[in-house]
């Protein structure tokens, strides 16, 4: 699972029509300079799916990005081009088959260098900026593009178990790289910047080894039920202690918090309504007031009372 | 002009093992069907849109949303997620069935912009459909939402100081959750010992420097006034190492607030862990002060000076980890 998909699929319904249109054109086409213009247009229909080098709000290319787009734009233009002078091979360009390519080809085109590139890059920009964000957007979906994330300690988990902690560990490693970009150091990791990705990467794994080790009692592979957990008999639970202790109000500050004019309109009556799961309309017609007052005034005691609730629970 | 449609598929973000499992502990904490559901989907919802912020390079606090809460969570139907320095972002998710998103009555306050997340039925992904600032009901149609990609723009104009910890409101009695006297935390964690020695370790910054005061009597005056403390993890299990943070504060005869951090050992830990880094950033996260402890650093304190409004932040590395919390004075 990635954060972006590779190729997006939107309107590539679309594209795939305009596609058959222009190798339809080819063939008519025996003019190599004509030839040259439509192979270009399938180039740039194709490019219109990337998912890296996007613009950043609009704006022309430029830097790293414009160099990327640039190569695997050449590239593709070179490839299709052969593809078309074997004999017979227009009926193979299908749409399918240009986006294997275009994958391909931009794997080729990221080597680590240019990944380093779009990590420099991205520090260069002030964190908390959207330009960063853009930065980095562009920086993970390039790692994800160019394949080069390794795969470590395979062996020590079931097959079923690797894919779940992989892509823990490749959620902590991308956080991790984005919100830290601004310690990688370029002259480390032997001057390779997935050293220092792969590195991250590979702690992570047993990292998460150790986690979930430790809860094994999980039922990792199935989706809570709450409807059969909830039926077993079950010790108290936290909101059950905290409904005891709201309710009993020990030293009556709970009930004496209450809106100006209206005592029956207390903290502790708006929290035990609310915790046995009465909505803010009910809660508003028996308290004869109205719900943006309640509720306002509910979120402040709550915040009011959450350093004494929180002693309490602890303390029981 | 010409607007660029965005493929939803843009804003897919995984939702892990851990973030399910997490999700699971939550709920598992409340006491009936429907209030486990509820936060079971919100802790999602705030998975997600954190991964998502740090996607984009963003520090977000975890610790520091009521979502986060187990207390929280059972009081409020919240699902908030801190940006510190910046305010809450609400994370509700929308189900897929719906064309509209619901804002629960009790969170509209201290929020930036709530978020649209729908939740994939394997609860392996979600898809973020975008955000609105304002409401002014508590139903939302998707079709008003502003796209996901005008995030960042927005958060970087927003800045919206007011629901920092205000400094300047301590020295009325009002304190924000989670800043304990030092007597009273040592009520709560006994076991929880301290030294707040004199300082070896002294920066200062900020004009005018510290009244006219020798650094003695300014630090016994501290010790007197305002002064409240919070504790900081900073690692993970084995590897923790637990910091005290207080901070003090001194009104002086100018409208300026003098202020006091300071970070002491815990746990009877006579020095500070070697390689600990604490800077105070200033509004644009630069650095104004830092320092670097050695092997036998009894703790380190800065002093610093502003005005009411103006504000900073408080940052601590130890290898990895990182933290940080803003302050308005």
């Amino acid at each position: 699972m990635s954060l972006v998909n590779i190729f997006d699929n939107q309107g590539s319904i679309k594209r795939e029509q305009n596609l058959e249109q222009l190798v339809q054109k080819i063939k008519q086409y025996y003019n190599e300079e004509e030839q040259e213009i439509v192979i270009t247009k399938i180039v740039e229909l194709v490019l219109r799916s990337r998912t890296l080098c996007r613009q950043y709000q609009g704006q022309p290319l430029s830097g790293i990005y414009q160099e990327i787009y640039d190569l695997v734009y050449a590239l593709l233009v070179e490839k299709v081009t052969q593809k078309l002078q074997k004999i017979n091979c227009n009926y193979a360009i299908t749409y399918e088959w240009l986006a294997q390519l275009q994958l391909q080809v931009f794997r080729k085109v990221l080597d680590d260098n240019r990944l380093k590139q779009l990590a420099l890059n991205a520090q260069k920009q002030p964190p908390n900026s959207s330009l960063r964000s853009y930065a980095l957007t562009e920086l993970v979906k390039a790692i994800k593009l160019s394949n080069r994330l390794c795969r470590p300690y395979r062996k020590l988990f079931s097959s079923q178990f690797y894919p779940l902690i992989y892509e823990e560990a490749v959620v902590q490693t991308m956080t991790y790289i984005c919100t830290n970009i601004d310690r990688y150091d370029p002259q480390r990791g032997k001057e390779k910047f997935m050293s220092w990705v792969n590195f991250k990467l590979d702690k992570a794994v047993l990292m998460c080894r150790r986690q979930f080790d430790l809860s094994a009692n999980y039922e990792l592979f199935s989706l809570p039920d709450f409807e059969i957990i909830s039926d077993r008999p079950k010790p108290l639970t936290k909101a059950d202690l905290l409904y005891q202790y709201i309710e009993q109000d020990p030293k009556g500050v709970l009930q004496s918090t209450y809106i100006t004019g209206n005592s029956q309109a207390n903290f502790r009556a708006i929290a035990l309504k609310r915790l046995s799961g009465k909505t803010w309309k009910e809660i508003a017609e028996e308290l004869n007031s109205k719900i943006p007052v309640l509720s306002s005034f509910y979120q402040r005691s709550c915040k009011k009372f959450q350093s004494l609730l929180q002693q309490e629970l602890d303390s029981q | 002009m010409v607007k660029v449609t965005v493929t939803p598929n843009l804003f897919q973000v995984p939702l892990t093992l851990s973030n399910r499992v997490c999700a699971e502990d939550f709920a598992n904490q409340q006491s009936n069907r429907q209030k486990m559901q509820q936060v079971y989907q919100n802790t999602l919802a705030v998975s997600a849109v954190n991964t998502y912020l740090q996607y984009l390079g963003w520090m977000t606090s975890l610790e520091n949303s009521d979502s986060w809460n187990p207390l929280m969570q059972a009081l409020l139907d919240t699902a908030d997620l801190e940006i510190p320095g910046y305010g809450k972002l609400e994370c509700r998710v929308v189900l897929s069935s719906e064309q509209i998103f619901m804002i629960p009555e009790e969170v509209t306050s201290e929020r930036i912009a709530y978020l649209a997340v729908s939740i994939d039925s394997s609860q392996k992904f979600a898809q973020l459909l975008g955000f609105v600032t304002r409401v002014s009901s508590s139903t939302i149609p998707i079709s008003h939402l502003q796209s996901m990609i005008e995030l960042p723009e927005y958060l970087e104009q927003v800045k919206l100081k007011s629901v920092l910890p205000k400094l300047s409101n301590w020295l009325l009695g009002v304190v924000e959750a989670g800043w304990n006297t030092i007597d009273s935390l040592l009520t709560i964690q006994p076991e929880l010992v301290f030294r707040i020695a004199p300082s070896q370790l002294c920066f200062r910054t900020g004009t005018p420097p510290i009244s006219s005061m020798s650094e003695k009597s300014a630090t016994k005056v501290l010790d007197t006034g305002v002064s409240r403390v919070k504790l900081w993890d900073l690692g993970k299990r084995e590897n923790c190492s637990k910091i005290a943070l207080v901070i003090s504060l001194l009104p002086s005869e100018t409208e300026e607030l003098e202020i006091s951090v300071k970070i002491c050992p815990t746990n009877n830990h006579t020095y500070l862990p070697e390689g600990l880094v604490i800077k105070i950033l200033d509004e644009t996260q630069q650095a104004i002060l830092q320092a670097q402890t050695k092997t036998t650093n009894e703790n380190i304190e800065f002093f610093l000076s502003g005005k009411t409004g103006e504000y900073f932040s408080i940052q601590a590395i130890l290898n990895d980890e990182m933290k940080m919390e803003s302050f308005m004075i």
